[in-house]
């Protein structure tokens, strides 16, 4: 044990300072002044530094089992809020998509009057149906979203009233149905002044989906860094007492704070590596099954509202110019859709389907814009063309693609969440154990003063 | 080149200057809505009587087109284009059970095919919006517009313009569609009880509906007359305000529906329209419309269904002094 020098300022050992104190000053000092007077003495001197000693290397060792942990349990937390976001947004898109495929339905079958097909207007009821269930789901999943997803449901209340006056008056050869088609429609897509319409109200509920999906990617992100932060700080801290011993003590290993700077340092290495593993596994999710989700969702919706646009060009014959307008529009954007959808990694959203039926389209313009509206709406509406072929391909082919990427959405977001949690429990007991090997290590020096 | 088109420029400002009013500063500059609006909203020239068209031809038999003729050219072809409404009931409207157009303006159409065919199926309808009327018949048959235009269109000197007219072969006059049970019995009646009154936007009806608000009605202005007729099946406005042949075609798809208002009011003259450059052809269908004053007319209103509702008519008389145009 090597004794050290008293320094001409720094006091006698802790046992001397109250006499020292007390000699040096006759009148007693107030309460506070003798309390720090104290605490300075009790860091006086080697033994006083190795109490401060303790306390750092404890105090490291507890905010790293704390802050490390943490980041585990941020991380899980994170990609457990980007699932349920994801959720959320695939919930609110599917409705927007049963509501565009029940328009298209709706519209083609308006063409047909008193012989609009059975069969269709039963799949109309059903995506309906679909879509009033998939918004009661999304409002008490999402509380957030409830107001919006209400005025949604109150505007499709709207819309299917409209479309039941449109079709009644219709199979009667009444011109009024038409007029109820358009009231429908645009309940449907264009919002008036205190009347929110279907589609708009959910493109922007799916929006704030994304955007919380983007934030919970965000802290999943900092996770690493928090971990990272942490770990480096405290074996800063343990090395510099390590250091600071190994002068003092001429030992150049303290055994305990070793033992315990080893266990941070392996929790360190492996948390960095799950970690940013983790990271990359979680970009490679958004990369690829959520930005095809979000794209396939959005081809489904601009195709299926072209589709219905297409039939309001022949519903409105003559004034159906701007509906052809529209009908570009959406194609155009169920196109880039497609193609940002291929981009993440679907191998074929069906945008060759698409390309067919826009062909098919071009050649019902011709037909109309020539004078044989019969012919056009033939074309356009019988199954057995292949206007109606090419799109019912392009529905079955970008419908399954959804399906399986949603899936696969949801389960990336969940993989290996357990060894989070687990990996975040080693942390905290880690750091525990760490603190207490820092403390007991010290002591040990400490003893050697009594 | 440049100083040509200095040149030019100088004296398009000289004109300019020349034509405003000499009150204002010729300094200041009129800005160009204030220049333009008055210029667009003036009534064309009228120097003779809207409703005043060319003197009919004898009518020839059909097939026997007089050579060089816009209607020998139609019998070329071997069928007829008109421009008609598709959803306005009793006068132009698409049966989507047997996908004929169906109405009176569709029925006077038939009556000119079979002059210069022999057979009133040698037509083809196409289904125009009001906006289409004037550029169809500017573009012709041939580049994919029209011959005809039977679409209630009324004869207006502005029109003339643009187009020719042959009729007018019906008259129509501005009135309202309310329920069954109301008291109204006119625009001041609607005034009075503060009524939302629905037409389609930029029609001179809405105009007129417009220019009574002080009054107390409230319009509504949108697309198209089976629009308003969906707002007044909701209880969204009180009544409608348009021509009787088109509020009885609204009429005839509502039990509920009754017309007021005076007949005698507001006339809207309706006439065929043929391109402007076809002068031989409006006289062509004069003719015609002449030939159906021996009953052809009373049968077609009736059947039309237009008789049930407005009650009885009888073709306008027409009014032959409009100087033909040299060739």
């Amino acid at each position: 044990v090597s004794q050290t020098v008293v320094r001409p300022g720094g006091g006698a050992p802790a046992g001397a300072a109250p006499v020292t104190a007390r000699g040096a000053a006759p009148p007693p000092p107030p309460p506070v002044a003798r309390l720090r007077g104290r605490l300075r003495g009790a860091f006086d001197g080697t033994p006083g530094r190795l109490r401060a000693a303790v306390i750092v290397g404890v105090l490291a060792c507890l905010v790293f089992a704390a802050l490390g942990g943490n980041a585990f349990r941020a991380r899980g937390d994170a990609l457990d809020q980007a699932n349920k976001s994801a959720t959320q947004l695939v919930r609110v898109q599917q409705v927007a998509i049963d509501v565009a495929r029940a328009d298209a339905l709706v519209t083609n079958a308006f063409l047909q009057g008193a012989g609009e097909p059975a069969g269709v207007v039963s799949e109309y009821q059903k995506a309906i149906g679909a879509a009033s269930e998939g918004l009661a789901q999304a409002a008490q999943a999402e509380p957030g979203d409830a107001t919006a997803l209400g005025a949604a449901n109150s505007a499709l209340t709207r819309y299917t009233a409209a479309v039941a006056s449109a079709r009644a008056n219709n199979r009667q050869g009444f011109q009024v149905g038409s007029g109820y088609l358009r009231q429908a429609s645009n309940l449907l897509r264009t919002p008036t002044s205190g009347q929110p319409a279907v589609l708009p109200t959910l493109d922007a509920v799916a929006t704030a989906d994304a955007a919380r999906v983007g934030d919970a990617f965000d802290d999943a992100r900092n996770a690493t860094f928090q971990l990272f932060a942490a770990g480096l700080v405290v074996l800063a801290g343990l090395l510099a007492v390590q250091v600071w011993l190994a002068r003092r003590t001429r030992r150049i290993l303290n055994v305990p704070l070793t033992w315990g700077s080893a266990a941070v340092l392996v929790c360190l290495i492996v948390g960095v590596v799950v970690l940013v593993t983790g990271q990359s596994a979680a970009n490679r999710v958004r990369d690829t099954h959520y930005a095809a989700t979000r794209a396939l969702s959005q081809a489904r919706i601009a195709a299926f509202d072209a589709r219905a646009n297409e039939g309001l060009t022949l519903v409105y014959q003559g004034s159906g110019a701007e509906y052809e307008k529209k009908y570009q529009d959406r194609l155009a954007t169920a196109r880039a859709q497609v193609d940002g959808a291929k981009a993440a990694g679907v191998a074929d959203p069906g945008r060759a389907e698409l390309d067919a039926w826009d062909t098919v389209h071009q050649q019902v313009r011709k037909l109309d814009d020539g004078g044989d509206w019969p012919g056009a709406v033939k074309l356009a509406t019988d199954p057995s063309q292949p206007s109606q072929k090419a799109f019912v391909a392009f529905d079955a082919k970008s419908g399954s693609a959804l399906g399986t990427e949603a899936k696969a959405l949801s389960a990336g977001l969940q993989d290996r969440h357990w060894l989070l949690v687990l990996l975040g429990w080693i942390t905290l007991i880690a750091g525990l154990v760490a603190a207490a090997a820092a403390g007991i290590g010290i002591a040990q020096r400490l003893g050697e003063y009594r | 080149m440049r100083r040509l088109l200095t040149a030019a420029f100088v004296a398009t400002l000289l004109a300019l200057a020349a034509c405003s009013s000499p009150d204002r500063t010729p300094t200041v500059p009129r800005p160009p809505t204030t220049s333009a609006a008055p210029a667009a909203a003036a009534p064309a020239p009228c120097t003779s009587p809207a409703t005043a068209t060319y003197r009919p031809i004898a009518l020839p038999a059909p097939g026997k087109m007089p050579a060089g003729s816009l209607e020998a050219a139609i019998f070329q072809r071997k069928h007829l284009v008109v421009g008609v409404s598709a959803d306005t009931r009793l006068l132009g409207a698409r049966n989507l059970a047997t996908n004929q157009f169906e109405g009176f303006d569709v029925a006077v159409a038939r009556r000119v095919a079979q002059a210069i065919f022999g057979d009133p199926t040698k037509v083809q309808f196409r289904a125009i919006s009001a906006a289409q009327r004037i550029p169809f018949l500017q573009q012709g048959a041939d580049k994919g517009g029209v011959d005809l235009v039977a679409r209630a269109m009324t004869m207006t000197c502005d029109r003339w313009t643009q187009v020719g007219f042959a009729g007018p072969y019906f008259e129509s006059s501005l009135r309202l569609l309310v329920t069954t049970g109301s008291k109204a019995g006119s625009l001041a009646d609607l005034a009075k009880a503060k009524a939302r009154v629905c037409a389609t936007n930029g029609s001179t009806t809405l105009a007129k509906v417009t220019g009574a608000k002080d009054a107390g009605v409230v319009p509504v202005g949108v697309p198209l007359t089976t629009d308003c007729m969906v707002l007044w099946q909701q209880g969204q406005v009180d009544a409608i305000a348009a021509d009787d042949a088109i509020l009885a075609g609204l009429k005839a798809q509502d039990p509920s529906a009754k017309i007021v208002g005076d007949s005698k009011l507001e006339r809207e003259p309706y006439g065929l329209a043929v391109s402007k450059d076809h002068p031989e052809f409006v006289q062509f269908v004069n003719a015609v419309l002449d030939d159906m004053r021996g009953g052809d007319w009373q049968r077609d209103y009736s059947a039309s269904g237009l008789e049930a509702a407005l009650g009885t008519r009888a073709q306008p008389a027409a009014d032959y002094s409009r100087p033909v145009p040299a060739p």
